[in-house]
């Protein structure tokens, strides 16, 4: 080996160390850069030469620079993503419902209903009182706009619910284009090498990849040509040819759908954000809002029960306190509807809400809509005639198919509809007496009025015999007690996320201190390097002069 | 393991900002001076309070009902005393009478008792808020005509004023004014018309049976009154009973609502100290750096 030799090696030496001192600098440059990971440059020393029998190096070879990754972690911190995303969309909607039933802050329809009872044993009290009267009809009409009032919250929540599914979907349309745009640049980067060349566009696509997974959950993986294919539902959103947007649609109740390629894939989604927003709409759906609507239908259909019976001061009879139910129906089919529908027998209506579900065009079956218990089964459809169940009677018209469903509820429209049906001039028709007054002049009678206070002691069998008072204390507990499970699952998930992401750290994560030591490292090595070529300098320079 | 600046950093960021949210919450129980702010809190706490409330208010709605019925009932016995009084001065003028006195004196006495019975009638016919109290369900019809029959019925006008206890607040104006199925004011009016009459003997055989009248008349009145005296008895019972409840239940509510100041108070100070040291901690580790010590 020649003098020459030991230049070869002091530049060597030189360029490492830069390439080093340049990995080095990236990775303090990109100490606060969210998903960098830290990369480090791993010298080898250069093949050595055989000379006179021993080999000799030839200083450092060729420097590779690593990234530093756990693909294991990766994947965690996706599925934990997943999760955390379910739970704080499930946190979101569940605390706004939890403030409307805020009894703690005396929020809610507490108040109003014991108002309402009070003001009922006001009147049993003074029969014949006008004031008494007055104010019974004030609490009974602030009752029906405080649950119109909530109806009205639950309903925004459930909205703004519906536009967080929207947006969630507008996010994920824009990271899959951003994935498939990254997708492509690291396949033509890597395009015939090994793989892992294009990694700061693989910390970029990870980030992505670990966004997407708190807004939904997917399946992924990679393909030969370092290309991430994901797939919701069994529909390819990213793929070799690029991304395909999803798409949302509303449907007759109001209600947010996601679809790919025209097809309702919102069933698919468990987790993330998406999983958790319909989770909890329908949550909020079956429990809170039918709840709420079951407990007013019934504090107004029983009270008009009793109330029909009862005589008012005028002597009147058969009115109604509060406006009578109504029934909603909405159909699904094509070729029948529901002309009309209606309470044939308040005393005989369950407050349940059915399904009239067609077999084929001429057999039906009528279940109730949430136990999926059979009312009627085997019925046959004649067009135009009456159905008549459990106090409701309805006409379904026209030509009906097989699979066809009507939805048929005395709860949907009961809040919307309700109203005092007493006006406020009219207080003589509040029926206190139970014999009639114009005749028998008992105006003092208050028999009836009491009846209507026993109400709120006894247990209602449309409420599974439960008190107005323990059915709303119900209300108030699911909402307490789903928010509570939501809230420490989203602590729970967080914590997790971040223990995780902790790890992620101590492989890929930058370290100010290790990279100022390799600083050093690199920059003594440098200057050795050149001290390397001075002293070959010298050497040349004595040979020369000889 | 390999501990990173950004871990540094977020570990105590993380830290800062969970103390900084116990430390609002605490601060919040100070404010509203309540521990259960939500539902979500302590639901089996929030369903106690909620039983609570709904017990309070009923016991508060009966408390208000009692003062309802103690007032019907006071005003029957304030009615009734003057009945009494009334009724005593009329058997002692039916006593002047049965001691034969001239027709003068019978005539005067006759004024008087006319005086008595319309006072009588007038008391029968008494009206609280505007109804009248002695006429059972027919609040709006005078308890006693001018012939001096009875118009009301005999139904009782119950209120609640407990869990399934009921009490009537009125006073059947046929059982409190009648003995023997005859009004007092009936009886008051034979006797004005024996008094009225010229025949001394018919004057004094009606005196006679006025003695007997007032004398079952005030009987009847006493037991009425001692009746009145039971209910408002038992009224008072209900309502010292219905009073120890709510200070009970209340109690209870606040032990499950309010919050417990010196725990709070000492809660936030611990706090206080853990974000004070963190801070400071934080402060240390995070300007020591490998690069403070290259020169």
């Amino acid at each position: 080996m020649s003098l020459a030799g030991l230049f070869d090696i002091g530049r060597s030496a030189i360029f490492a160390s830069q390439t080093a001192l340049n990995v080095v600098s990236n990775n303090i440059a990109n100490v606060n850069t969210p998903g960098y990971s830290r990369h480090e440059a791993i010298l080898e020393v250069a093949n050595p030469v055989q000379l006179m029998g021993n080999y000799i190096g030839r200083g450092v070879g060729s420097v590779d620079i690593r990234r530093h990754y756990d693909n294991f972690i990766h994947l965690q911190i996706i599925g934990q993503n997943e999760s955390y995303g379910r739970s704080f969309a499930l946190d979101r909607g569940l605390s706004h419902i939890e403030q409307i039933f805020n009894e703690a802050q005396n929020l809610g329809l507490g108040n109003a209903l014991k108002d309402y009872f009070n003001a009922w044993q006001d009147v049993a009290a003074n029969p014949d009182a006008q004031p008494q009267r007055t104010a019974l009809l004030q609490k009974a009409t602030s009752l029906v706009h405080t649950a119109q009032q909530i109806e009205g919250d639950i309903k925004d929540t459930l909205k703004e619910i519906n536009n967080d599914i929207r947006n969630v979907v507008d996010d994920i349309n824009s990271l899959t284009s951003n994935i498939a745009s990254l997708n492509e640049k690291i396949a033509q980067l890597e395009a015939g090498l090994s793989s892992d060349k294009a990694s700061y566009f693989r910390d970029q696509r990870d980030s992505k990849l670990n966004e997407l997974a708190e807004l939904m959950d997917y399946t992924w993986y990679e393909d030969n040509d370092g290309r991430v294919n994901i797939l919701v539902g069994g529909e390819s959103l990213v793929n070799v040819q690029g991304s395909y947007a999803l798409t949302t649609e509303v449907d007759i109740d109001g209600n947010r759908g996601v679809y790919a390629r025209g097809r309702d894939i919102s069933s698919e989604f468990e987790k993330g954000q998406l999983g958790g927003f319909f989770d909890v709409r329908s949550d909020i759906e079956d429990n809170s809002l039918h709840d709420l609507r079951k407990l007013i239908a019934s504090i107004s259909n029983e009270t008009n029960i009793i109330h029909r019976a009862g005589y008012g001061l005028d002597g009147s009879t058969g009115n109604n306190f509060f406006n009578a139910l109504q029934i909603y129906s909405s159909s699904d089919s094509t070729g029948g509807y529901v002309s009309s529908s209606s309470v044939s027998d308040a005393s005989a209506l369950t407050l349940d809400e059915y399904d009239i579900n067609f077999t084929d065009s001429s057999t039906y079956n009528i279940v109730n809509h949430t136990t999926g218990a059979a009312v009627a089964t085997g019925q046959t459809y004649s067009a135009g005639s009456t159905i008549s169940f459990n106090g409701i009677d309805v006409v379904i018209d026209g030509t009906p198919a097989a699979d066809d469903s009507f939805f048929i509820s005395p709860l949907t429209s009961v809040i919307e509809n309700l109203g005092v049906a007493i006006s406020g001039s009219q207080t003589d028709k509040i029926a206190v007496s139970d014999t009639d007054v114009s005749v028998t002049g008992e105006r003092g009678n208050n028999v009836n009025a009491l009846s209507i206070i026993s109400l709120y002691q006894s247990g209602i069998s449309d409420l599974s015999n439960a008190t107005f008072e323990e059915y709303y204390q119900g209300i108030v507990s699911d909402v307490g007690i789903m928010g509570k499970a939501a809230t420490d699952s989203l602590t729970y998930d967080d914590n997790l996320r971040f223990e995780l992401q902790k790890k992620r750290d101590e492989i890929s994560g930058v370290s100010l201190d290790e990279e100022a030591a390799n600083l050093l490292r690199y920059q003594r090595m440098y200057e050795a390097g050149a001290r390397i070529i001075k002293v070959t300098d010298e050497l040349m320079e004595m040979i020369i002069n000889l | 393991m390999r501990i990173t600046s950004f871990a540094i950093f977020n570990q105590l960021t993380r830290s800062l900002s969970s103390n900084l949210s116990s430390m609002a919450k605490l601060s919040n129980m100070l404010a509203t001076n309540k521990k259960i702010n939500s539902p979500s809190d302590d639901v089996s706490g929030m369903m106690k309070a909620m039983d609570y409330k709904v017990s309070i208010n009923q016991i508060e709605q009966y408390r208000r009902n009692i003062d309802e019925v103690e007032s019907y009932l006071s005003s029957a016995d304030t009615a009734l005393f003057s009945v009494t009084s009334a009724l005593d001065e009329a058997k002692t003028l039916a006593v002047q009478a049965a001691n034969t006195p001239g027709q003068n004196d019978r005539a005067k006495l006759a004024e008087k008792v006319a005086q008595l019975r319309d006072h009588i009638l007038e008391l029968s016919n008494s009206r609280l808020r505007n109804r009248y109290i002695f006429s059972g369900y027919k609040t709006s019809t005078a308890a006693f005509d001018s012939s001096y029959t009875y118009q009301g019925d005999s139904n009782e006008i119950n209120i609640l004023i407990d869990n399934g206890y009921s009490m009537t607040e009125n006073i059947i104006g046929s059982d409190a004014f009648s003995y023997g199925g005859v009004s007092f004011m009936k009886s008051l009016d034979n006797l004005y018309t024996a008094l009225t009459d010229s025949d001394p003997d018919v004057a004094q055989a009606g005196a006679q049976t006025a003695i007997d009248d007032m004398s079952n008349a005030l009987d009847q009145v006493a037991n009425t009154r001692a009746g009145i005296g039971a209910r408002l008895n038992s009224l008072d019972a209900v309502k010292y009973n219905l009073d120890d409840r709510n200070v009970t239940l209340k109690t209870f509510l606040s032990d499950v609502e309010d919050t417990d100041i010196a725990y709070t108070v000492s809660e936030i100070s611990k706090t206080e100290v853990a974000l004070q040291s963190l801070r400071q901690s934080g402060a240390e580790i995070l300007s020591q750096s490998l690069l403070d010590f290259l020169n």
